[in-house]
């Protein structure tokens, strides 16, 4: 019993450090590709920098380009400096070109084991569109979360605020359930999750709008129906309190 | 510099009316009236014929019925439709439209107007402007009340007296006088943006003929600032605002080399606060900049250096009654805001929109301080717009070094 159980335990053991040596060549490998490559581009764009202000690029560009026309690429860069967008621009080129060694490398050195290829390979493609979904997301919310903001502070609401988060998190709470769906992770729970929460954010929002602005609404209501009913009285209404200013 | 010719239209003695039309009669005008139901423009017309009496005069309408039987109607000339929707402040468009038809009928004087009723008075004097002071730009100086054109007064003017150099109370035309060489390089303008995708924009004659170093003249006038047919001022705030902010940036190299001398009356003096219950306006602008300073914190941090935020947290809780947002502060949160929509440093529909209820706080100063004595308000005016002089230094800074110079 004792032997059979020592047996089996070396048996796993020797399997596991089998998995290990064709698994890690292929990890130091596809971090080698992507070490190497982050170097090559770090030196390009440092090389690229210098060449540009040697040839004062972004003087001349900015002389070439018109003024307003509706794609400067000034606009675009950091910093305004489209030498350093491009420089930048050829640092990302080459850290995705050694990424894309490195699956392959891994890829090469896991040939043999066809399982593993066939799960871990699509899956990075999952995960390089979960992360893209991410960044969406999340920019979305933030430029949704600002656009309401500004909107509900300028009509004066007192709840701006607390609109524009849930705004932000309903997109938020939306990009995570898609991301979460996209890398197949949690299933239905992800689905009853995402729905529970949602529609209590929206629950919440229509709640406290409803009852925050309900003299804002019955009153645009009240005047929407004098106007159509009696025009005098509309009149009358604004005779009693005119304003006076005029921005325009 | 800008010089305002001094002659009210009001009070013209009948001796000039002759030697204006006389003049009217030798030079080569054309007035473009926009567009108008049939009624209105035949009105229109026989105000433009009583003030120029001449048959070399052109008058281009959007809409030319051929078939009418009106004497005048050989004098009239078609027009392209192109015209502003917003019936308010002339567009691009305006523009191009004009100088198509004084480039048909080879006009050298062109009077552009945008309202529906233009007075005899104000068409004689536009082109006594030109035609006596041999000006390429003329606008009229509008009639307003204490409480009347506040966003003209809190930027509009300010930012063209501080920047260009020039003292034209209403540098946005709604009617206005060109020379033929004036309105080409207009229509040139106004192409460049058509071409760019911005159609809708407004355009900048002061801005755009002070770099071309032509004379532009104001003259006094009693026409009233016309009504904007948009009533929703959030949109037109953004539009206006957004058109000034992008002439500033796109005539930067202008307003940085001139300098203007302000005339002894515009020197800054304190303002003068009223004991007076502030009215239902002011209560409710004040409050909106409350409400403002509790959310957009967050973003005016991104677009206001510490001062001007520690200035703000200090006016936030002031009330009503003693409500003063003072010039100086004012005049560099417009210039911080200039610079973060230069940069880019948020959605610039996002930062015209943040800097709504600033404006907001500025007008509830400005009005509890005029008390509705218009005398005050244009005291108050000039105030603020040699506050936006004393600040251009720091303006010129913050654009040349914007991440070196932050105090």
């Amino acid at each position: 019993m004792g032997q059979q159980v020592g047996f089996a335990l070396q048996q796993s053991v020797h399997r596991v450090l089998v998995v290990l040596a064709s698994f890690l060549p292929g990890v130091v490998a596809s971090l080698l590709a992507l070490l190497l490559f982050t170097l090559l581009g770090i030196g390009l764009a440092s090389l690229l920098r210098r060449l540009f202000t040697a040839m004062r690029f972004d003087e001349r560009l900015a002389q070439r380009e018109q003024r307003d026309s509706a794609a400067n690429i000034a606009d675009w860069s950091p910093s305004r400096s489209p030498s350093l967008l491009i420089s930048r621009g050829v640092l990302w080129v080459c850290v995705f070109v050694g990424i894309a060694v490195g699956v392959t490398a891994f890829d090469a050195a896991y040939a043999s084991s066809s399982a593993m290829t066939a799960f871990v390979l699509p899956y990075l493609t999952h995960i390089t569109g979960a992360i893209l979904l991410l960044l969406v997301g999340t920019f979305m919310a933030r430029f949704l979360e600002r656009s309401v903001l500004i909107g509900a502070v300028n009509a004066q609401l007192h709840y701006a605020r607390f609109l524009s988060l849930g705004v932000k998190w309903l997109v938020l709470v939306l990009t995570a359930a898609m991301v979460l769906d996209h890398l197949h992770i949690g299933g239905a729970v992800i689905e009853l999750a995402f729905g529970i929460l949602f529609g209590g954010i929206v629950l919440t929002l229509s709640l406290a709008v409803g009852l925050g602005s309900r003299d804002f609404v019955s009153r645009s209501l009240e005047r929407g129906i004098e106007k159509t009913a009696d025009p005098v009285a509309t009149t009358v209404r604004e005779n009693e309190s005119p304003s006076t200013v005029r921005h325009f | 510099m800008a010089t305002s010719i001094g002659n009210d239209i009001s009070n013209t003695d009948p001796e000039g009316e002759r030697e204006l039309s006389q003049a009217a009669l030798s030079s080569d005008l054309l007035v473009c009236l926009p567009p108008m139901v049939r009624e209105t423009r035949e009105h229109a017309t026989a105000a433009v014929l009583a003030a120029f009496p001449t048959a070399s005069l052109r008058i281009a309408v959007t809409e030319l019925d051929t078939l009418s039987a009106d004497p005048t109607q050989s004098l009239l000339v078609p027009y392209e439709e192109a015209r502003n929707q917003t019936g308010w402040a002339l567009h691009v468009t305006d523009y191009l439209a004009a100088a198509t038809v004084a480039r048909k009928y080879d006009k050298q004087h062109v009077l552009l107007l945008g309202s529906d009723a233009p007075s005899e008075l104000l068409l004689q004097s536009l082109a006594r402007g030109l035609t006596q002071s041999h000006a390429d730009v003329v606008m009229p100086r509008l009639q307003t009340s204490a409480t009347d054109g506040l966003v003209n007064s809190a930027l509009l003017y300010p930012m063209t007296r501080a920047l260009l150099g020039q003292d034209i109370r209403f540098p946005l035309p709604h009617n206005i006088g060109l020379s033929r060489r004036a309105l080409e390089r207009l229509a040139s303008e106004a192409q460049r943006e058509v071409s760019a995708g911005r159609s809708d924009s407004l355009l900048w004659p002061v801005s755009v003929a002070t770099a071309a170093g032509y004379s532009v003249r104001q003259l006094d006038s009693n026409e009233h600032l016309p009504v904007p047919a948009v009533t929703d001022f959030n949109r037109l705030f953004a539009e206006v605002i957004g058109s000034l902010l992008a002439d500033t940036e796109a005539r930067a190299i202008n307003w940085q080399r001139s300098r203007y001398v302000a005339p002894a009356h515009s020197a800054g003096e304190p303002l003068a606060t009223s004991a007076q219950d502030p009215d239902a306006d002011v209560v409710s602008m004040v409050e909106g900049f409350r409400v403002a300073y509790a959310n957009l914190l967050p973003i005016w941090s991104l677009v206001l250096p510490p001062q001007s935020l520690l200035a703000l947290k200090k006016l936030a809780p002031v009330p009503p009654q003693a409500f003063l947002f003072p010039p100086e502060l004012w005049a560099r949160v417009v210039y911080d805001f200039a610079l973060a929509f230069h940069l880019r440093t948020i959605n610039r529909n996002h930062l015209l929109g943040a800097l709504t209820p600033l404006y907001l706080a500025w007008a509830a100063s400005h009005i509890r301080c005029a008390a509705g004595d218009a005398t005050e308000a244009e005291r108050l005016v000039h105030a603020t717009a040699a506050a936006f002089e004393a600040e251009k230094p720091y303006f010129v800074s913050r654009w040349r070094w914007p991440d070196r110079f932050n105090p």
